[in-house]
């Protein structure tokens, strides 16, 4: 077991490490020190890329890991919920109609993504409650349903946008890391660590949750109260995420499961994993994105979306497959 | 141990349990039965906390079960439902341990106290060869088991159960029956569910009998033919075999 703590934790560096060099132009160890574009081309664009990439990755993945214990259902993530584009149209509608609010010291636009992300995910639980299910059905059905809601919004935005807006926007909403600085990772960076700590000291809870609401009720959990607490979390972290690298599809369907078919019910292995294969997996997606086409740098979004999709329909078959 | 008080409860207008009152000592064993329907889950729903809009009262160990928090009411009592499913992967060690739940502190790993409890149990159960297989991989009867030694790691007093027999094969109900008779031994209060009377009303000290949310009979241990047949509109015979009552319908 320590044997593969290890080895992915080696590959994930020396990819870490390698990938900054490889790109259109061609830079050596030398070109990194001094004032020149290939210095630039190195610490101004892909070392906080690949940071920022990483850290998104696996901040996605981790929520949606989290996300299929609390709903126990292996498709429920931020994205296939809805959960992720409820930020982008808060953010886009807020930005659009000119709101400005800031909270806790927070910039304003990091408030609508959140703000957006719980008010989708409550949503999403009061239908459940209502109907007296947290059935796949439900579940991804009620996600589905805002999903269009929360994409004619954003397109209304964009149709009433003027022409320069509506490209950086619809840039913004295939999922892209390009814009990144070290401003943004410095502001991620904490959140992303808290989160990550959050996730290792709440495990032995999330795996209780992740055993039945009844399960866990009996062994003395506050199911209700705990849900929301994570869920509040949760979706401050997505929130925040989208608004910087917007709705980037499918990584926190992906990464969790693969970790899961690894290593099974090692949920500390499980959340290892997942930190690490989803941030290896968008550093590498973006890099793809950014060379298999120079010089167009296709969103990075496209692309997971392109893997994720049939992916989520495999799950989905295999699992109604299971079911009959 | 646990006293009960005039419950009453209801959905909409509807009336699935009312004016139920018992008292159960430590020790005891009390087999609640009655057609389906009779509202025999809804009471060990609300006895173990899972429903809390009832009136009326429920006292365990003197306390007011309204006044317990969850993690109080874990370190008391058990609640083994007919079946439990597991949508995700989780370990058996995972299941066990979390009877250590109610003893943890919110951010904090489980301690060496938690792991030693928990390795007394996994010897007494025979389950060492278990602790890393898939909950869903197991049988039944091993379920039962692994649900059962969970609640004595929990250290609980009380054990409610909801139709533990059912989908268990002659082998798992006569392991069950021996569990449950050694911690009616141990001093634990156990109630349970159920409609097999071949196998429980041997081993029980005290019946309930519930029709139409409503008590028919409560107290000690008796066979009384009225009685079975007015909660089941079907006649009752016993028979002693080995020094042992076995009822069962019979027409």
């Amino acid at each position: 077991m320590n044997k593969k703590y290890i080895l992915i934790s080696f590959f994930g560096l020396i990819v870490l490490l390698c990938l900054p060099f490889i790109g259109q132009v061609k830079l050596d160890i030398q070109s990194l020190f001094g004032d020149n574009t290939g210095s630039f081309i190195f610490w101004q664009l892909r070392v906080p890329v690949t940071l920022l990439a990483f850290i998104v990755g696996s901040t996605l993945s981790l929520a949606g890991l989290i996300f299929q214990n609390i709903f126990k259902n292996s498709l429920a993530t931020p994205y296939t919920l809805g959960v992720s584009s409820g930020a982008a149209a808060a953010t886009v509608l807020a930005i659009k109609m000119n709101i400005s609010l800031s909270f806790l010291g927070l910039n304003g636009i990091y408030v609508y993504g959140f703000v957006g992300a719980l008010l989708t995910i409550f949503l999403i639980i009061g239908i459940a409650k209502f109907v007296r299910s947290f059935s796949i059905y439900t579940l991804l059905m009620s996600g589905i349903a805002l999903n269009f809601f929360f994409s004619s919004c954003i397109l209304l935005v964009q149709y009433l946008a003027d022409y320069a807006q509506t490209a950086s926007v619809l840039r913004w909403l295939m999922g892209s890391l390009s814009v990144a600085g070290y401003s943004e990772i410095l502001f991620l960076l904490p959140l992303y660590l808290f989160f990550i700590a959050a996730t290792f000291l709440l495990r032995n809870d999330l795996i209780l949750l992740s055993a039945g609401d009844s399960f866990a009720h009996s062994k003395g959990m506050n199911v209700k109260k705990f849900r929301i607490f994570v869920l509040i979390i949760v979706s401050f972290i997505v929130g925040v995420t989208v608004t910087i690298a917007g709705p980037i599809g499918f990584v926190g369907l992906i990464v969790p499961h693969i970790s899961r078919l690894i290593f099974k019910d090692d949920f500390k292995a499980v959340i290892y994993f997942t930190i690490f294969i989803g941030g290896l997996l968008l550093v590498l997606t973006n890099f793809a994105a950014r060379n298999l086409m120079p010089p167009v740098e296709i969103p990075v979004g496209i692309i997971t979306s392109f893997i994720g999709a049939p992916f989520f329909l495999f799950i989905l078959i295999s699992k109604l497959k299971k079911q009959e | 141990m646990i006293k009960i008080e005039n419950i009453c409860y209801g959905i909409n207008n509807k009336e699935i349990l009312s004016d139920i009152a018992t008292t159960l000592e430590k020790g005891d064993f009390c087999l609640v039965f009655g057609p389906n329907g009779a509202g025999k889950t809804t009471l060990l729903k609300i006895l173990s906390g899972l429903i809390t809009e009832f009136s009326g009262s429920v006292f365990i160990r003197g306390k007011d079960l309204k006044e317990l928090s969850r993690k109080e009411m874990a370190k008391i009592l058990s609640y083994q439902p007919q079946f439990e499913e597991f949508s995700l992967p989780i370990s058996i060690k995972e299941i066990l341990l979390s009877g250590r739940y109610p003893y943890k502190s919110f951010f904090k790993d489980y301690s060496k106290e938690d792991f030693r409890v928990y390795k007394n149990v996994v010897r007494q159960f025979n389950l060492k060869d278990f602790i890393n297989r898939n909950i869903n991989t197991l049988s039944g009867g091993e379920r039962k088991k692994v649900m059962l030694a969970s609640a004595i790691i929990q250290d609980v007093s009380i054990i409610l159960y909801d139709e533990p027999f059912t989908f268990l094969d002659p082998e798992a109900v006569s392991n069950l029956k021996k569990m449950m008779l050694k911690l009616q031994k141990e001093g634990k209060t156990q109630v349970v569910v159920s409609h097999n009377f071949e196998t429980l009303f041997p081993m029980v000290n005290k019946i309930m009998a519930i029709k139409h949310g409503r008590v028919v009979y409560s107290g000690e241990k008796k066979f009384d033919k009225e009685m079975l047949k007015t909660t089941y509109n079907t006649p009752f015979e016993r028979v002693t075999f080995k020094e042992k009552e076995i009822i069962f319908p019979y027409e």
